[in-house]
């Protein structure tokens, strides 16, 4: 078992920096993107830091996506940062490499 | 580009295996058999193209996506499984094909674990949803690797189980409906013992043959009613214990269902010791006033066993008198979807129960509408015209002692007479209406008693078969026979426990020890007038 869920915000300006802690499962996902849905009045971009999480559903992806378009729509975008070889697997695989920006 | 590709590897160049070599990475054995065969013998390409001939013409879908998130290889049938175009499929995103709705989420994770879970390759069956179904998919996925052993891309092998699945979901109704047919079955055989008890083979047929449930409903039939009765029972019914009485009418009423139902007669109901039956319906017999009138004889005939019976078992002697009557007669299923039962209703049924009350023990009553239906000679001890209560026109019925060929059924008259007392001993007697006694005292005298029968002077106008209540040891009732003058002559209907008691006291004669009235008496016997 991987650590409960938890995720905090930080916000810079127009910047919002998402750190999810554990895994981001089926379970956690539909807190997860009510969070964040919640947190991106005015942001026009964001930084999943995933240093502390090495587990992303099919679920948390599609949350992932749908912000990056939120953010692309408002002329901005999304940076992932601190990923684990395995996260990063996953963004390859799914394609999602194409359109957030890999640190 | 890709397309060019397909036919042969997946792209040149690009550190990715053949498809051969994925396609055993990804567990398609018939692949992997037919390849590891041939291999020694061709070159390269020719093994590629065999492979991918193979694998074109694979039952089951393979997917080949590599880690830019493109799926890189496609055959035919994963086209047609994903209900994706193979131009949309091939050289498609996977985020873009299978993440972006929610509802083929266990697809797409199933996909992922294979990277979380490298060690197993992954095998699991999803649903999967297509624009127009629901899939259930088994899947397997494992991580292919590169020459370098950097992981190259995932092959997914899918098979569509929706067939199957059904299949499963058929044979699992298959198997509750054989369950249900079981049971049903096990319940239409209980109904039909339990209501075997009741019903007549024929009622039950009927209900049960009904398709869905019976609805209520008759016709109008010609039919032959048969009413019996015991005599004097609702007076035994006071003075007998519960259990000794149901045991003494169960045996009677079993005997009595065999010789009604042995001539195709339907009991519709018992009514206590009484039994309301019907012959020529649910099945019609152009036979059945003859039948009845044979079954009605041989009810007679069998209660001498019966009596021999409860005598045995210390039960009172019992006498029946029945009666008959033909005519038309609605009869079928009646009642509501409560409560529903074979039944038969008219004018004719009523007049039988009229018949009925004019009967004495022993006797078999009958209209002229049975005789005449019956067309066959029936003996006839003597004829009687009476005006039933309730009706305008008087009716003649005849006492049957014997039917003829092909039946032969007949009954001995009892033909005792009364033994005479040394003096008239003064009675009390009350004349009666239906069950009712008249509150009117009425006097006389008995001048000669039997086991079954008295002979009374009196001065009130009595009417025959007129019925009476006499004290004589107890509470007698009795049908008024013959009239003669200021004489009648009695037959007893229910005899009272006081009875023996009080002919010894006024005739010194010991009944019980007599199995026929008036043998041995050393009175002469009385003759009416």
């Amino acid at each position: 078992m991987g650590e409960p869920y938890q995720v905090t915000f930080q916000k810079e300006g127009t910047v919002l920096t998402v750190r999810p802690v554990g895994r981001l499962d089926a379970y956690a996902v539909p807190s997860f993107s009510e969070q964040l849905e919640q947190e991106l009045d005015d942001i026009t971009a964001v930084v999943m830091d995933f240093a502390q999480s090495d587990y992303l559903s099919s679920a948390g992806l599609r949350v992932l996506m749908i912000t990056e378009q939120k953010m692309e729509e408002r002329g901005g975008g999304m940076k992932v940062i601190h990923v684990s070889d395995m996260i990063r697997e996953i963004l390859g695989l799914t394609g999602f490499l194409d359109f957030v920006t890999l640190e | 580009m890709i397309a060019e590709n397909r036919d042969f590897n997946i792209i040149k160049g690009s550190g990715i295996l053949p498809v051969s070599a994925a396609m055993r990475a990804g567990g398609c054995d018939q692949a992997q058999t037919v390849g590891e065969e041939n291999m020694d013998m061709m070159t390269d390409t020719q093994s590629m193209k065999i492979h991918n001939q193979i694998v074109q013409s694979l039952t089951e879908g393979v997917i080949i996506i590599d880690f830019t998130g493109t799926i890189r290889y496609a055959n035919p049938m994963a086209s047609e499984i994903l209900g994706i175009e193979k131009e949309k499929l091939l050289g498609g995103k996977f985020v873009t094909l299978f993440l972006a709705e929610p509802e083929n989420d266990s697809f797409a994770q199933a996909v992922l674990d294979t990277i979380y879970d490298r060690s197993t390759g992954q095998s699991r069956i999803v649903d999967y949803h297509t624009a127009s179904q629901v899939k259930q998919l088994r899947m397997m996925s494992s991580l292919f690797m590169d020459e370098e052993g950097n992981s190259a891309g995932i092959t997914i092998v899918l098979s569509d189980l929706s067939e199957l699945m059904e299949l499963k979901d058929s044979l699992k109704a298959m198997e509750k409906i054989s369950a249900l047919n079981r049971q049903l079955d096990t319940r239409n055989k209980l109904l039909s013992k339990t209501f075997g008890q009741f019903l007549s083979d024929e009622i039950v047929s009927e209900l049960l043959d009904t398709s869905g449930a019976p609805e209520p409903g008759g016709r109008k039939r010609t039919v032959t009613v048969m009413m019996s009765d015991l005599r004097g029972f609702t007076a035994m019914s006071e003075r007998m214990e519960a259990c000794s009485l149901i045991s003494m009418l169960n045996h009677y009423l079993a005997v009595m269902t065999d010789a009604i139902q042995g001539r195709g007669g339907t009991i519709i109901e018992f009514l206590g010791d009484g039994i309301f039956a019907i012959f020529g319906a649910p099945v019609y017999t152009d036979s059945h006033a003859a039948d009845a009138v044979a079954a009605a004889l041989e009810m007679q005939a069998s209660m001498d066993e019966i009596n021999r019976w409860n005598a045995e078992h210390q039960y009172p002697r019992l006498e029946m008198g029945i009666g008959l009557d033909t005519g038309e007669t609605i009869v079928g299923i009646i009642g509501s979807e409560k409560r529903m039962k074979y039944g038969a209703i008219g004018s004719h049924v009523n007049q039988c129960a009229r018949i009925e009350s004019y009967t004495t023990g022993g006797q078999v009553l009958i209209s002229q509408s049975v005789r005449e239906a019956a067309g066959i000679p029936l003996e006839v001890d003597k004829e009687m015209t009476v005006l039933p209560k309730g009706m305008d026109k008087e009716i003649v019925l005849s006492h049957v002692t014997g039917i003829g060929a092909p039946y032969n059924v007949h009954v001995a008259i009892q033909s005792n007479l009364p033994d005479e007392l040394e003096e008239p001993v003064p009675v009390c007697f009350y004349r009666m209406d239906g069950k009712h006694i008249i509150e009117q005292p009425c006097y006389g005298g008995i001048i000669a008693a039997g086991r079954d029968c008295a002979f009374l002077e009196t001065e009130t106008q009595l009417e025959l078969l007129e019925n009476l209540q006499i004290q004589m040891g107890g509470r007698l009732l009795c049908k008024v026979m013959e009239k003669k003058s200021t004489q009648y002559l009695l037959q007893y209907t229910a005899i009272p426990f006081g009875y023996d008691v009080w002919i010894r006291e006024h005739s010194g004669a010991d009944l019980l020890s007599r199995t026929t009235m008036g043998k041995d008496s050393k009175k002469g016997k009385h003759k009416n007038g």
